[in-house]
């Protein structure tokens, strides 16, 4: 069994827990209530190529009075979901920085990661274009992006197995079997 | 010369080469008058000297008068341009002011200048000139008189004695006797004006000599008078610098952002920080009912210029109206960059201690106490803020930031460990422990700080809001008072322990919304409610 670090990251209130608890546990959470710190786990077995996976999904919240936290995630996160909400501006303009901080703890180009704009069902509150999210991935030597709800359960499964993929490709391991494990653990 | 002067009045002084001068009487004389004439040239030359340096070192135009002179300095040129600059900004740019105050300030120290200027030329300048060019000249003119008077006197004494010589063997005796005679007065004549004039020579070469203590005062003059015109400029330039500081002082915008609470008070002399309350101003105005107040991010931009137009108060606040989250951002940038946190690194380990007591009266009392040890500034402004803070968790229905809401994004701004930013662990704990605090402190904000109801009504003016006219804000509120109380929480607080003459209790009533336990059965276990889970459940993962 192998574990995947997945570290999710954004400003305030695009939706990280919501994408997140959606991932695990297949509901929508509607509380507004801000995450200091969570961490979840999920098996994920029976998606990814046949084999048992366990993924540790840690949901980090970019205040910016957390950041001696967010640096220590950001060196331990082996994949990186970037997440904006495409009714605020403002929350996308911050990836920038975000990312750059990634690559400067990593101390490399080659970092597992997805740009992920959120809340698509509110198509009519959208103010961040597709195409400007996916001139942004190209910006940033390729990234995979998406579009997702967590509302309306659109990609959420597509950001983390794609980030889980892009690790895997990285950093190839031998397959085994493992003993099917599922767990769920709040910070 | 002095010494040169003792010597020869001594008669121990010896001179070879006065061998015209026939009688021996006058040798010592010959002495004199050669060593002065000497010495005359050298002074005459190194005056000239002097006194062209000198004037090279006058700014002005040698020998106009101080009111002239004084327009044709550099310096009143300057103070010219200063002026010129202060009247073509204007008043209300405080460079301009600056440039008409300072301009003056140096017109005074031209004119200073001027007058030490026409002050050296009249007590240096023209004696050493005088001495230089003119004094020194007539003497020696008066020592080639002599000279020619003792050369006439030479050669009338020489025809005499040849004339007395070939006088007893003369054929013409009588003609001899007359010519003789005759010569004998033209060298008694030439005798006695070549004595005049080597007595007047020598009473001026004397009186030259003892001069010369005069003429070398020209030099201690010259530093004397330099020295009163720096003191006369120190005096002038003292005597405006205080007021110029001060206004400097009162009108420089110093910035608020990161600059310790306590002086920036001092210095603005308000009473609640100014990007304080500045920002709480403009939220009360349009920001109250935005969702996620204080949690989503403003655009980095936006929220730099808002702290930039903070720091410079003179700014337009005006566009930040339709900005809540700028404004939020702003006031959480604040509160965070505050050299110490707003509630003190001094009683960090007494808010934690307070925070950790499990009985609730007892925990609430314990913060209490916390709470009134702030210093005062720092007490009046942690009141200002919670208050706001208490009635923006009023109108959770619409913004969704509850009590435990607003104490999670705020909290960590509002109290850090001297050592945080070593140990993410350490931060996780603080933040923990802070957003426990905040949010009792905001749901009982009245109980804590029972005075100042009327807080945001008697504060001082702000840039006008377009959005004043906004009718509907007021009964909405008064609705969601009403909508809120029926989550009053189960317990009575305590009364301070501390006596508080008669705390009105019931001011509790309308500002509790706990934030808890409203919403706990739509999420499921998946998200703890506060912090209290979060330790359970960390203990699970170990």
């Amino acid at each position: 069994m192998r574990e995947y670090k997945l570290v999710v990251l954004g400003s305030g209130g695009v939706g990280k827990s919501a994408l997140t608890v959606q991932f695990v546990q297949g509901i929508f959470v509607e509380k507004y209530d801000p995450t200091i710190e969570d961490s979840y786990r999920k098996n994920v077995c029976e998606f990814i190529s046949l084999q048992c996976e366990l993924i540790r999904l840690l949901i980090v919240c970019l205040q910016e009075q957390f950041t001696a936290m967010r640096d220590l995630y950001m060196k331990n996160g082996q994949g990186f979901a970037l997440v904006y909400s495409i009714t605020a501006q403002s929350t996308f303009n911050d990836l920038q920085d975000l990312r750059e901080q990634i690559l400067r703890v990593k101390d490399t180009e080659d970092v597992p990661m997805i740009l992920v704009g959120n809340k698509c069902d509110l198509e009519d509150e959208r103010v961040v274009g597709k195409e400007q999210g996916q001139n942004f991935a190209r910006q940033w030597s390729n990234c995979a992006f998406l579009e997702s709800s967590a509302k309306s359960k659109i990609n959420v499964n597509e950001i983390f197995y794609d980030l889980v993929r892009q690790i895997n490709r990285k950093t190839p391991v031998e397959k085994k079997r493992a003993k099917k494990k599922s767990n769920c653990i709040l910070l | 010369m002095r010494m040169v002067f003792k010597n020869v009045l001594n008669g121990t002084f010896d001179d070879g080469t006065g061998n015209h001068w026939n009688p021996g009487e006058f040798e010592s004389n010959v002495c004199i008058i050669l060593q002065i004439e000497r010495r005359l040239e050298n002074v005459r030359l190194v005056s000239h000297n002097a006194h062209k340096r000198m004037v090279m070192c006058l700014q002005g135009n040698v020998g106009s008068d101080v009111e002239k002179r004084h327009k044709k300095l550099p310096l009143t040129a300057l103070s010219q341009s200063m002026l010129d600059g202060g009247s073509q900004l204007g008043d209300e740019s405080f460079i301009g002011k600056m440039m008409e105050v300072c301009g003056e300030a140096e017109s005074k120290l031209a004119f200073e200048q001027s007058q030490h200027e026409v002050q050296l030329e009249r007590d240096i300048l023209e004696p050493l000139n005088q001495l230089a060019e003119v004094d020194i000249p007539n003497l020696l003119k008066q020592r080639k008189h002599l000279a020619k008077l003792v050369l006439d006197f030479d050669s009338v004494k020489a025809r005499y004695q040849q004339a007395t010589k070939a006088y007893p063997s003369a054929a013409n005796a009588q003609a001899m006797a007359a010519k003789v005679d005759t010569l004998k007065e033209e060298m008694d004549e030439a005798q006695n004006k070549m004595e005049i004039c080597k007595d007047q020579l020598a009473a001026d070469m004397y009186n030259f000599s003892s001069k010369e203590g005069e003429y070398a005062c020209y030099y201690v003059l010259l530093l004397e008078a330099q020295a009163e015109y720096h003191r006369r400029a120190l005096a002038s330039i003292e005597s405006v610098l205080p007021s110029i500081q001060s206004q400097q002082d009162k009108w420089t915008e110093k910035p608020a952002f990161g600059t310790a609470l306590e002086e920036h008070l001092k210095r603005t002399s308000r009473e609640i920080a100014l990007p304080i309350e500045a920002c709480i101003m403009m939220l009360l105005e349009t920001g109250m009912q935005e969702e996620g107040l204080f949690r989503i991010a403003a655009g980095a931009s936006k929220l730099k210029k808002l702290k930039a137009a903070l720091d410079c108060s003179t700014s337009q606040l005006e566009e930040f109206y339709f900005d809540p989250h700028a404004v939020a951002g702003a006031l959480k940038s604040y509160l965070r960059e505050l050299p110490e946190p707003l509630m003190t690194y001094q009683l960090y380990e007494e808010w934690i201690q307070a925070s950790n007591i499990s009985d609730p009266d007892k925990r609430l009392q314990a913060l209490w106490v916390v709470c009134d040890m702030l210093p005062k500034a720092n007490k009046t402004n942690f009141r200002y803020l919670v208050k706001f803070l208490a009635k923006l968790a009023l109108e959770s229905d619409i913004n969704k930031m509850t009590a435990s809401n607003i104490a999670i994004v705020l909290g960590p701004n509002l109290l850090w460990a001297r050592t945080e930013g070593s140990l993410a662990e350490m931060a996780a704990t603080t933040s923990v422990h802070v957003v426990s605090i905040i949010e009792l402190i905001i749901n009982h904000a009245s109980w804590f700080f029972p005075e100042g109801q009327s807080l945001f009504h008697a504060v001082s003016p702000l840039p006008c809001s377009p959005a004043n006219k906004q009718p509907e804000i007021a009964p909405r509120r008064a609705g969601t008072i009403n909508k809120k109380q029926h989550s009053m929480p189960n317990f009575q607080p305590p009364l301070p322990p501390i006596d508080a003459g008669g705390l009105p209790v019931f001011e509790l009533s309308p500002l509790l919304p706990t934030g808890g336990g409203l919403e706990a059965g739509q999420a499921g276990a998946a998200l703890p409610q506060t912090h209290q889970p979060l330790v359970q459940q960390t203990a699970e993962n170990r």
